[in-house]
């Protein structure tokens, strides 16, 4: 198999950077299989449904809020549109024989996207500099997305669980723009002060 | 206190255990935590601070907040350097160094104030006299123009580059608090109790606004600290001091600018200097005060006459005494306890009330001159007399007497400071009672107002107000924890509004009187434009220029539209008021712009094979948002050197270009044929799977909107590809149409831009090359991948799709490659191709290439162009109908005049084209826009001369003909044969081998 490399692999060191103190700690999230699921209005729940139950989610779910089971993440992003995180390939393998392509069409997105994760007392300080988005809270709890923009890109922006009582934020981003955005996102976080971490850890 | 001849022994809001030293023109000037630098300059005993802006007359610090007109300076030297800033709102600090404006070789000793001998020449609106004469034209204004350019502004900025960071956040909140005076740290302090989420935003570094100008230790102070302490205890409230709003907007939209290090000499590391505050809230609650109303009188703007409310601050709050013998002129009862404290720290005080009947309550004690008003002031660089006596109902003063003086405080009443209600276009009221223009919340029901920005006088009242809308609006926003009371304040009150005079203006001296200090508009200006018919109000502020200058006519505007109304027997409100627009006090552009500066002025997008181009001594170039590599230069080598070698190697070898920044788009669904069919001007229902097809997309107008390749991967699912131009443009267009009038189309388009990495192998050697890389994953032979089709197949264990098609005019491929393996596979490939003398080549080679065979790109496709200028027509389907099938028709489309595609040969072949050149024919005369013009040129290798790409009027019919391409702007002619576009195989032998 050949190498995958990260768009942020020749950008990125690991240390600690800006002001002193570590409010902020950024890694690079594996991707793992990204598939977009789709379908058309009036018949799109009722075709995903067995799918989704494979998956141990219920239903298509709501426009805020992920589902979440051992084997996927599931983001609905338009009314007829899925976009899965599978943590193993094998598991849609699995699957996507048994699916109508035709009824409902498939398309692999796992290199599309750059999972950059930013954790830490000053994560939701961080989040309010860069999307014009309510972190507060109780206004985006753990399990929450977002689809908005960081610096005039479209990203995603998921609030996974928290980590030792502290926000954590998976910004999903296009692939070609990581390098520019990882960029603008470290330079807004350097008043906090942050830790890179380059070793890739799994994490949902 | 020695050094400081005005500072006051005792007293202030400073912190008198430590002093520090600021520089203002060179000079050390004594301070203490807690001065600005204006209340630093007036203890110091700094009366001449700048100059004016037309007249160069000297002037002093005239206010103590944003209302400024006079005390503008330059704070910082250097990249740092800070021009216009008010004295009155710089917080002091250790080493702060600031510099007079508009003033040579100083503004203490000014060469400029020669420019007040004319300045019966100097009128508002003189300059525009010059356009109309002496003379024919335009000439005497061009001639003046020079100078009076030079004149203009005030205050020079830096042109180095900022070395200071800024910062943009946004923020949400329940209600957002305007103002931490008396009614805003109570609407602030009900709303928190409500459970509201609250911002408060206090544009001074201390809270409490007209508090501090109460003596220090009082009631005041103690009601201010218990509040503030309560506020910051509380977790759902925020406060914000040093935060200017400078800007409301619709939806409850609100801009806020934080000077988060402006009072230290620099930001310590890592940290914004500026913080720019988005602030969207569900309610808002505006306490933003009032700013005193100036009187207008001779001489009104020597150093020393200052505004009597802020005198009042500078004594209470930073404990400088501005003047030993001081005079009063007053219109209300605001004046009252200001003298009574300027007597008590020493000074001889005269009171010019002009009401007739002061109450003795008032008046007991002090010398205080009913019915009097001040004519004249008089002095050089500073006010040394006044001119006073009794004043008729018009305010005509005859018969006035001097009295010696060292400060002339004035007070015509209060204005509320209504800017932000008024920015999303809003009118205010005129209340004749207030005398003054009020919010009307009627027309701003998620905007509360309180406080004397509302025109109350009386602080009870203000705290009351402040206390019942910070509820109102928390209730507004769903918060209905009970609030509790307000909490009252034990102080002696003195409103303003108790039979408070509406004559502000007074005439009977022979000196000017200036309505708008910062801007040099006499009240003879006003007068003037009237005579000229600028009546309306918008005219007279243009032509004056009146409320035009920094401080936005915050000290001017109401006597300006006072003097109009006079002029014009108009009550007040029938003259109107101009538009207040923010920014309500200036801004950085740095805080504006935050991180997106430089390289992140906007996103940039990078290949997966970026990496490798760097390493590899690429130069790039910008291709929109993408980096692309653009020629890859060996020693000592130019972009035209590289290029010719680059292009000149894929015909003869093989050559391998990165196209990942192509548009690519996954089509999906049963009505995705269907789909492409009304998209594409050809057909895509017959093409069959495993199969590309080159396509022309149309705008409705019938216009050339783009061109690419699609492919056929199953019944149901097609890969697009576009231009890199316009990628996102077709992509915002499949969506808009499938949402809107295309509902009933089964179809899924999602861009796969970022999914795939590109690459095209090209050149005679591409296929053995590709076949060696593939092995036996994939027959790549002429027979088994024709051109036009597509196969599978895996290179060095990477899948990776290949379409057979050429944009180069040679044998080529384009392989398609998930994104993470991109680089592998190049770095496969190079080292595969090795044998086969395999090279990179940039863009510049590509485009040399295309142009060398006709291909149309940018330059072709510049929105005003049809398929039948590009000879695409064969593209158009006659079967089906198609987006733009109709209006291309129109009858203007088809005229066989217009500029159609042709090729260019330079007559001496050594010669470039220019592209945007206009084209002639030989014998006619260079003007008008000419039959045409060069869309694209390049050195061709192939055929070793300069060509180019153009569109030219009946072009098609030319061939052969000799023609001119007119380079107006550089001023250069190249002779050139029509001839026809495809200069290379035009049979097609080579990419179809």
């Amino acid at each position: 198999m050949p190498e995958l490399r990260s768009a942020l692999s020749s950008h990125i060191a690991s240390g600690r950077f800006g002001a002193p103190g570590e409010q902020l700690v950024f890694s690079e999230q594996p991707l793992g299989t990204l598939i977009q699921f789709s379908g058309w209005r009036g018949s799109f729940e009722t075709a995903a449904r067995p799918v989704m139950t494979r998956l141990g989610l219920d239903g298509i779910g709501a426009f805020d809020r992920a589902q979440a089971s051992d084997k996927a993440l599931a983001f609905r992003i338009a009314p007829e549109r899925l976009l899965l995180r599978l943590a193993s390939a094998s598991d849609w393998a699995a699957i996507a024989p048994g699916i109508d392509a035709a009824q409902t069409p498939m398309l692999d997105l796992s290199h599309s996207r750059t999972v950059l994760r930013a954790a830490g007392a000053a994560a939701r300080d961080l989040m309010a500099r860069l999307m014009p988005i309510d972190f507060d809270a109780q206004a985006f709890a753990p399990g929450q997305f977002v689809q908005s923009g960081i610096h005039s890109t479209g990203v995603l922006v998921h609030r996974a669980a928290d980590e030792g009582g502290a926000p954590v934020f998976d910004i999903y981003m296009p692939r070609s723009f990581a390098a520019s955005l990882w960029d603008f996102v470290t330079q807004t976080a350097l008043p906090f002060g942050y830790r890179m971490e380059t070793e890739v850890r799994p994490g949902r | 206190m020695s050094g400081q001849p005005n500072r006051l022994a005792a007293g202030g809001r400073i912190d008198r255990g430590a002093t520090f030293t600021v520089r203002f023109d060179g000079h050390d000037i004594a301070a203490h935590p807690g001065d600005t630098l204006a209340s630093a300059l007036l203890a110091n005993g700094v009366r001449v601070v700048g100059r004016s802006f037309k007249y160069h007359r000297p002037r002093g610090v005239f206010s103590s907040g944003v209302e400024e007109p006079n005390a503008l300076v330059q704070k910082h030297s250097g990249p740092r350097a800070e021009p216009n800033a008010p004295a009155t709102t710089a917080e002091a600090f250790d080493g702060l160094e600031a510099f007079g404006q508009n003033g040579w070789p100083s503004v203490a000793f000014d060469m400029g104030a020669v420019s007040g001998f004319f300045s019966r020449l100097l009128p508002a609106g003189f300059y525009y006299k010059t356009f109309v004469g002496p003379g024919q034209g335009t000439a005497f204004w061009m001639f003046c123009e020079r100078f009076i350019r030079r004149a203009a502004g005030m205050g020079r900025p830096t042109e180095a580059p900022d070395p200071d960071a800024y910062e943009k956040v946004n923020a949400f909140c329940d209600v957002l608090v305007i103002g931490a005076g008396p009614a805003g740290l109570s609407a602030a302090l009900a709303a928190g109790r409500a459970g509201a989420r609250v911002m408060l935003a206090e544009q001074d570094f201390v809270l409490g606004g007209s508090l501090n100008d109460e003596p220090a230790g009082g009631a005041g102070d103690r009601w201010r600290d218990e509040v503030v302490a309560e506020l910051g205890a509380m977790a759902n409230v925020k406060i914000m001091p040093r935060t200017t709003a400078f800007g409301a907007y619709d939806g409850e939209v609100y801009g806020l600018i934080e000077r988060v290090t402006d009072h230290l000499a620099e930001p310590p590391a890592h940290q914004p200097r500026q913080r720019y505050w988005q602030v969207r809230t569900k309610a808002a609650v505006m306490a933003t005060g009032a700013i005193e109303r100036p009187l207008v009188f001779g001489n009104n703007d020597l150093p020393g006459v200052m505004l009597a409310g802020s005198v009042r601050r500078y004594l209470n709050r930073f404990g400088v005494l501005c003047g030993r013998k001081v005079v009063l002129c007053t219109t209300n009862d605001s004046v009252y306890p200001l003298a009574r404290e300027l007597a008590a720290a020493g000074a001889a005080v005269t009171v010019l009330d002009t009401r007739k009947d002061v109450p003795i309550v008032l008046a007991a004690g002090l010398n205080v001159l009913a019915g009097h008003a001040a004519a004249e002031a008089h002095g050089g660089k500073a006010v040394r007399a006044v001119s006073i006596g009794a004043i008729d109902a018009n305010g005509h003063i005859g018969g006035a007497r001097r009295i010696d003086c060292d400060l002339l405080a004035v007070s015509g009443g209060f204005a509320p400071t209504l800017h932000l209600w008024s920015h999303p276009g809003r009118r205010p009221l005129y209340d004749a009672a207030r005398l003054a223009f009020v919010p009307d919340e009627r027309q701003t029901p998620l905007l509360k107002c309180a406080g004397a920005c509302t025109g109350d006088d009386s602080l009870s009242a203000s705290i009351d107000a402040g206390f019942a809308k910070g509820a109102e609006a928390a209730r507004l926003a769903g918060q209905t924890h009970n609030a509790g009371a307000a909490q009252r304040v034990d102080i002696k009150e003195t409103g303003w509004l108790r039979d408070a005079g509406s004559v502000t203006a007074f005439t009977g001296g022979k000196a000017k009187a200036f309505v708008d200090l910062q801007h040099d508009v006499k009240t003879s200006d006003i007068a003037l434009a009237h005579r000229e018919g600028y009546v309306s109000v918008e005219h007279m502020k243009r032509y004056t220029t009146t409320g035009m200058a920094t401080d936005q006519g915050k000290t001017s505007n109401l006597n300006a539209l006072s003097k109009m109304a006079e002029l014009r027997g108009l009550a007040i409100p029938q003259v109107g008021t101009t538009t207040f627009r923010p920014p309500y006090t200036g801004i950085a552009f740095g805080a504006i712009v935050g991180h997106e500066t430089g390289h992140h002025f906007r996103p940039t997008r990078l290949s997966p094979m970026h990496d490798w181009h760097a390493a590899n001594g690429a130069k790039f170039i910008d291709a929109g948002l993408w980096e692309r590599a653009w020629y890859y230069p060996q020693a000592g080598e130019s972009v035209r050197d590289a290029y010719i070698r680059e292009a000149a190697h894929v015909r003869s070898a093989a050559g391998i270009v990165d196209v990942s920044s192509l548009g690519k788009i996954a089509v999906q669904g049963p009505d995705a044929a269907e789909f492409l069919d009304r998209v594409y001007t050809n057909a895509f229902k017959s093409l069959k799977v495993g199969r590309l097809r080159y396509g022309v997309m149309l705008r409705d107008d019938g216009f050339v909107l783009d061109d690419g390749a699609t492919a056929r991967l199953s019944e149901t699912e097609f890969a697009m590809s576009t231009t890199t131009a316009n990628a996102a443009k077709v992509m915002s267009n499949f969506e808009h149409l499938l949402q809107t009038a295309w509902r009933s189309l089964k179809v899924q388009v999602t861009s796969v831009s970022d999914q795939w990495a590109a690459l095209a192998l090209a050149g005679p050697r591409a296929r053995a090359v590709l076949q060696k890389a593939c092995g036996a994953s994939c027959d790549v032979s002429a027979a088994a991948l024709p051109n036009m089709a597509l196969a599978y197949g895996e290179i060095a264990g990477a899948p990776v799709r290949i379409h057979r098609m050429s944009y180069s005019g040679e044998l080529a491929y384009e392989l398609f490659i998930p994104a993470g393996f991109g680089q592998s596979v190049w770095e496969a490939l190079m080292t595969i191709g090795a044998e086969f003398d395999l090279r990179p080549y940039g863009t510049e080679a590509m485009g040399a290439l295309r142009i060398e065979k006709g291909h149309v790109a940018g330059g072709e496709l510049d929105g005003r162009t049809t398929m039948k200028d590009l000879a695409l027509e064969r593209f158009a389907s006659a079967k089906k109908p198609f987006i733009g099938s109709v209006l291309r028709k129109r009858e203007a489309l088809e005229d066989t005049a217009r500029p159609s595609l042709v090729g260019l040969a330079s007559i001496d072949r050594a010669t470039p084209l220019k592209s945007g050149s206009l084209l002639f024919s030989e014998g006619i005369p260079v003007a008008g826009h000419g039959e045409g013009h060069v869309t694209s040129t390049t050195f061709s290798p192939a055929l070793g001369a300069h060509v180019g790409l153009a569109l030219l009027a009946r072009g098609q019919a030319r061939v052969g003909e000799v023609i001119r391409c007119v380079d107006l702007l550089g001023g250069s002619t190249v002779r050139c044969r029509v001839v026809a576009p495809c200069f290379v195989d035009p049979e097609g032998a080579r990419q179809n081998a």
